[in-house]
Parts: C-alpha cells; sequence; structure tokens
C-alpha cells in the first residue's frame, strides 16, 4: 500500500512535470505586452524608465522570446516553485499563491455547497429512478436531469438572470456584495447578504451537476438490484425499504464515493464561466480576468493549481476504491 | 461418364435437400443479424426514437432550410419594427394669400438605443436581432457550423485515440509507458483555461475571426482524444487475453490485420456509445467557446455567439428573449438528443440488457 502510494506521488510528479513545461511553452506564446500597458502611465509621468521595465521583463523571463530564452524561464520558474514561489502576478500586484488562497474561499464555499445539494437531491432521485425503471417516475426523472447535464452553463445562468433577477427580482443581476449598504450593517446582515448573492451561481452549479450523479446512481443501482443477495434479501422477507436502503444502498456507495474524490477539482478550482457570468470575484473569475491580460505568472500558477488538483483527485479516487471496495486488489 | 454423372447427382442430391430443409427452417425461424438485434433493441426504447428524431429533424432543417428563407446569414433588415415611424405635419399660411401649403416631416426613431432588434412577426418568425439579422436564419447557420464541427472533432479525436490506444494496448511495454504518460499529462491539463490561452494566442498572431473557430476545434482535438485512447487500450488489454485472439496468433495473422480486423471490431460498439455521448459535450464546449468570444465571431451565426446577446443587461431588461432563447433550446436539443441516442446505444449494445 504505502509502496503503491509513493509510486504513484513519484508518477505524479513527473506527470506535473509534463503539464508545467506544455503550459509554460504555451503562455509565453501569448503576447507580454501586459508589462509595457501596465507601466505606460509611469513613463509618460516620467516615474520609471524604459530600462526598469526591461529590467522587469528580465525578470520574469519575458523579454526573450526564443526557444532557449523560454527554456531559462521555465527553469528559473520551476526554481521558483521548488521554494514556494510562484511569482508575482502583473494584474493582481500580489504574489500569486497570496491571490490563489484568499479567493478561493468564495469559490470553495459555492462549489461546496452546491455539492452538497446535488447529493441530497440526486442519490434518492437515482433510487427512486432504478427502483421504478422504465415507470413514469424514471421517465421524467431521466429527462430532467438530463436536460439539466445539456444545458450550456452560460444559457442556464443567463436564464436564471433574466427569471429571478429581472423579470422577478428576486435577486440581484450579479456581484458578491449591495453597492451601498448602511454603515451600521452587522457582519451577520453582510453575510446574509453576500449568500443571497450566491444563491443563482449555486442554484446554477447544482441544475448542471446532479444529472451526471443521478445517472450515475441510477446505473448501478439498477446493477446491485439484480444481484443474488437482494433476492435472498427479499426472500428473507425484510421490508422493501430495509431491502432498497440497507442492503441495495451501501453498495451503490462504492462508486459514487470514488466519484466525489474526482469531483476536488472542480471544489477548490473554481467556476470561470459562472463565476464570470454572475460577476462573482472567486478564483475563477480572477482567473479568466488574468487570461484575458496575458498575466503570465497568475496563468501559471493557476493551472497548475489545477493540475495538481486533478493529480491529487484522480489519487485519492483510486485510493478510495480500494478502501471501500475489498475486492480490489492493486496491480500496479 | 454416365456412371460419373450418376455419381454427382447423387453426391448433389442430398445437398439439394438440406438446402430445402434450410430453406424450411429460415421460413420459420427468423435469423437475426446482431446488427438487427441491436437495431431492435435501440428501438424498443422511447427516448432513443426521441432523440434520432430530434438530431435528424435539426439536420434538415440547419441544412435545407436556409434555401428557402428570404434572409441570409448576414442580411441586415434595417427596416425592422422596432423603429417608429412618425408623421408631423405642418401648415403654413403664405403671406398675402389665402393659399395654405400643407408639409409633413416623416421622422424615424428607434427606441432602442439606435438597435434594430424586432418581435417575433410574420416577416421575422422569431424576430431579428439588434443588427436587424433575421434570427431564425441565423438559427440554421448555426446548426450547420455546431452540428458539422462536433461531427468532425469527434471523429478526429476517434481516429487518433484508436491508433494511438490501439498501440498502446496491443505491443505494451516502453510503447504503453509512454503514449499513457502523455495521456496522463493531457488529461491533467485544464482544458477551458488552455483554450483561452490559445485564442489569446491566435489574437495576437494575427489570426483572422473567421478561421478562428477552426484553429480551436483542432486544439480540442489535441487535448480530447486522450480520453477515447484509454478506453480503447483498456479494452484491447481485456480482448488481448481472449481465446479468439491467441488463436488469431497463433494462425499467424499479421499484427495490422489482429489489431484493425481482431480487436477494432469489439471496441467498436463501446466506442459509438462514448462518440455519441462525447457528441454533446463537443457541441457545447463549441458553445462555450463561441460565447466567450472565441470560436465564431459576431457577424457568423453559431448557437454560442447569438446566446451572447443575453450578456448585454440591456437586452435581458427590455425583454428580447428571442434573441438568445431560441439559440440556447437549439443546444439543448441537439445534446440531450445526442445523449438519448448514446443511452440507447449504450443499453442496446450490452446483451445483458434484457429487459
Amino acid at each position: 500500500m504505502v509502496k503503491y502510494i509513493v509510486k504513484r506521488l513519484l508518477m505524479s510528479i513527473l506527470i506535473l512535470f509534463g503539464v508545467s513545461i506544455s503550459i509554460y511553452f504555451l503562455v509565453l506564446l501569448m503576447p507580454t505586452d501586459f508589462v509595457d500597458q501596465k507601466f505606460a502611465s509611469q513613463i509618460a509621468q516620467g516615474t520609471m524608465d524604459k530600462a526598469a521595465i526591461q529590467e522587469m521583463k528580465e525578470k520574469y523571463a519575458l523579454a526573450d522570446k526564443s526557444f532557449v530564452g523560454i527554456l531559462k524561464g521555465y527553469t528559473k520558474w520551476l526554481g521558483g516553485v521548488c521554494t514556494g514561489d510562484l511569482g508575482r502576478s502583473f494584474k493582481y500586484d500580489a504574489p500569486v499563491t497570496t491571490v490563489i488562497v484568499e479567493n478561493m474561499g468564495i469559490s470553495f464555499g459555492i462549489s461546496f455547497v452546491a455539492l452538497v445539494l446535488q447529493f441530497v437531491i440526486a442519490i434518492p432521485l437515482g433510487i427512486k429512478a432504478a427502483y421504478h425503471q422504465y415507470g413514469k417516475i424514471d421517465y421524467t426523472v431521466t429527462v430532467l436531469t438530463m436536460m439539466g447535464i445539456s444545458l450550456p452553463t452560460f444559457f442556464l445562468a443567463t436564464l436564471l438572470i433574466q427569471v429571478f433577477s429581472i423579470n422577478l427580482g428576486w435577486f440581484p443581476v450579479n456581484g458578491l456584495v449591495t453597492a451601498n449598504l448602511p454603515v451600521d450593517t452587522t457582519p451577520f446582515m453582510r453575510f446574509m447578504d453576500e449568500v443571497w448573492h450566491l444563491v443563482l451561481p449555486m442554484t446554477t452549479l447544482v441544475i448542471l451537476s446532479i444529472g451526471g450523479l443521478m445517472r450515475h446512481t441510477r446505473t448501478n443501482m439498477l446493477e446491485v438490484l439484480n444481484a443474488d443477495y437482494i433476492r435472498t434479501a427479499r426472500a428473507k422477507g425484510l421490508s422493501e425499504r430495509t431491502v432498497v436502503y440497507k442492503h441495495a444502498f451501501k453498495n451503490t456507495m462504492i462508486p459514487i464515493v470514488t466519484m466525489t474524490a474526482g469531483i476536488i477539482p472542480s471544489l477548490f478550482g473554481g467556476a470561470m464561466i459562472t463565476e464570470t457570468v454572475f460577476g462573482i470575484p472567486g478564483i475563477g473569475k480572477m482567473a479568466y480576468d488574468a487570461l484575458k491580460l496575458g498575466d503570465v505568472p497568475f496563468v501559471m500558477g493557476y493551472n497548475m493549481f489545477l493540475a495538481i488538483l486533478t493529480v491529487i483527485g484522480t489519487l485519492l479516487s483510486d485510493l478510495m476504491y480500494m478502501v471501500v471496495d475489498p475486492r480490489v486488489k492493486l496491480t500496479k | 461418364m454416365e456412371e460419373e454423372k450418376k455419381m454427382i447427382e447423387e453426391q448433389a442430391a442430398p445437398v439439394q435437400q438440406e438446402t430445402k430443409e434450410e430453406g424450411f427452417l429460415a421460413d420459420n425461424i427468423r435469423v437475426l443479424s446482431p446488427g438487427k438485434l441491436v437495431a431492435r433493441r435501440f428501438f424498443r426504447s422511447r427516448l432513443s426514437i426521441v432523440g434520432l428524431v430530434v438530431i435528424l429533424s435539426l439536420f434538415l432543417i440547419s441544412f435545407i432550410g436556409p434555401i428557402f428563407s428570404r434572409w441570409g446569414e448576414k442580411t441586415q433588415d434595417l427596416s425592422g419594427g422596432a423603429a417608429i415611424h412618425g408623421v408631423t405635419g405642418f401648415e403654413f399660411k403664405v403671406p398675402d394669400s389665402d393659399e395654405v401649403i400643407h408639409a409633413y416631416i416623416e421622422t424615424i426613431s428607434y427606441p432602442q438605443l439606435n438597435k434594430n432588434q424586432t418581435s417575433p412577426s410574420a416577416d421575422h418568425w422569431l424576430g431579428t436581432d439588434d443588427m436587424g439579422m433575421d434570427i431564425f436564419t441565423r438559427l440554421m447557420y448555426g446548426g450547420r457550423i455546431s452540428l458539422t464541427l462536433g461531427f468532425i472533432v469527434i471523429i478526429l479525436e476517434t481516429i487518433i485515440g484508436i491508433i494511438l490506444g490501439g498501440l498502446a494496448g496491443y505491443f505494451g511495454k516502453w510503447v504503453d509507458n509512454i503514449i499513457m504518460r502523455i495521456v496522463d499529462i493531457l488529461s491533467c491539463i485544464p482544458s477551458l483555461p488552455i483554450m483561452l490561452i490559445i485564442s489569446v494566442v491566435l489574437d495576437s498572431n494575427g489570426v483572422p475571426g473567421r478561421y478562428k473557430i477552426y484553429y480551436m476545434m483542432v486544439m480540442m482535438t489535441a487535448l480530447g482524444w486522450s480520453g477515447i485512447a484509454r478506453l480503447v487500450r483498456g479494452q484491447i488489454l481485456m480482448l488481448r487475453e481472449q481465446e479468439y485472439m491467441v488463436a488469431a496468433e497463433a494462425c499467424g495473422i499479421p499484427v495490422r490485420q489482429q489489431i484493425f480486423k481482431h480487436l477494432v471490431p469489439n471496441i467498436m460498439p463501446q466506442l459509438i456509445v462514448t462518440m455519441t455521448l462525447g457528441l454533446g459535450s463537443i457541441i457545447l464546449t463549441e458553445a462555450t467557446l463561441s460565447f466567450l468570444g472565441l470560436g465564431v465571431e459576431y457577424p457568423s451565426a453559431s448557437w454560442g455567439t447569438m446566446i451572447e446577446a443575453g450578456a448585454n443587461p440591456d437586452v435581458l431588461r427590455s425583454g428580447y428573449w428571442n434573441m438568445w432563447i431560441p439559440a440556447g433550446i437549439c443546444i439543448v436539443l441537439a445534446v440531450l438528443a445526442f445523449n438519448f441516442i448514446g443511452d440507447g446505444l449504450r443499453d442496446a449494445f450490452d446483451p445483458k440488457m434484457k429487459r
């Protein structure tokens, strides 16, 4: 077990190395005149001269766009990463790690609540659908949840804004805080204000993700319900409730547990489109804005952050699989 | 000679009898090929029929519809109904006579900041957008782009996936190691941010907006084949251990034939299901890219670009739902239909799903 984990971790480092080098070369193809633009006013005022900007470009290894130059920049970046320094974001003018950590909270909050809701809604629906296979309930649930998967994120988000924000006026159109809250607002009221702003984004995420989990549960439940031990349980004279929710349900949990571990990247990495449409300053929107501007250090940092999350997610899901299902043995 | 003939006849006789019997059998028992069985199981599910009908009609409307439309993809109808035509009359009395001159001033004003969006009417079934282009016609042109691109990308992905996954699964060892590490790396690369980066790169290199979507599709293929390769490899690893493959190897059938004649057809069912489900997600990705302005660019129509109209709060507030909701419905219909077909095929291919 320990040997397996160590082996996998070493492999992950190799993979991450490959990911980082491919992303770095791609990112450096982006126009890097961001530095020029940003300090244009300073140059005009004379507080900064061309040499200082050149120095800054050198510092981030953006000046030399030849293969060797990029390679040098990469080794420098890699050296920084090894000491825990991801560089300084141009756009946000702060260390990349700080920006990521500070803005992760709100994204995590939204995704976490959405995840819990998704489980609470999708699993019972999946069980119901499987139990009444090809019945009315099954068709209705399947069609509705499949519609959820088929909706483009931005379309659903815009639709919710149109109906609930503009037509009904129940929720704000976008943003995280109401513009001019009275000064004497209590922290609790501020929190409630944020929650009020986050209802629609959360709804979007829940509707989009229910379908996948529901189908997963349904398929597994169907398989389990046909198993011999379920027939035995019924033959013993157990009530239908016990059979379904105790005997069958436990075994459908196996794939669900492993699936949950795979969700990690989306849990911490932010929902880029949802956050952008609703104008919520989470990590996803921050990354979107940075990407459009060609903020090299932040883009590199964010992509690597996502890649690391994916690697951890896959590893965890494999390990969880082994933990929950004793029949699974490690082969590699 | 005669004896020989007799012998031949004698030999032929029982054969004839047998064929007769076979014909007799075939009358009673209809022999169904595996393909027919699959088709039968597929059409038994109501949802997959619905999916098939929706996809076929979307295809037909998108490809044939524009021929019958009065409007083109980019024709602007600036006479838009949103413009308010006003006529103001004036009367001038000519001095020193009884003559009165009547003058009229015709005014055209656009309530929406000089924009031409209109609500549905007989001329424009779904109205026009803010440039006065007919939305229904644009939906059809958008459908052409979305559906064709989806098919092209998924076919390319499958070809690359089969070749590389097949090589990895069949040869194993270092070939497998190298290919699978590349697959691992690709599946760890976050796709949306990478697409954004590529789009910025394309912009800075002066690629015209019209061609951008094709570059994006190439990138989607380059990033997307890894899933199919992994599936093919896993299947081949499993199938290689089967007895018929041992037999094929023992017969000395060349490697190429072993892979493409004996292994690949056995992976096909799984592959077709994955492709159908993949089509839906590619359409979604294409729409997302176009929505973010990274794919098809404005004057050209695409379902994603059309929904972008809804990103403008003014459009939402003024209630021009016809500008963006129909495109969204088209996407949902297409993706939903592909999902239904994919699910139906999965159930149909799996002989264990007899119900």
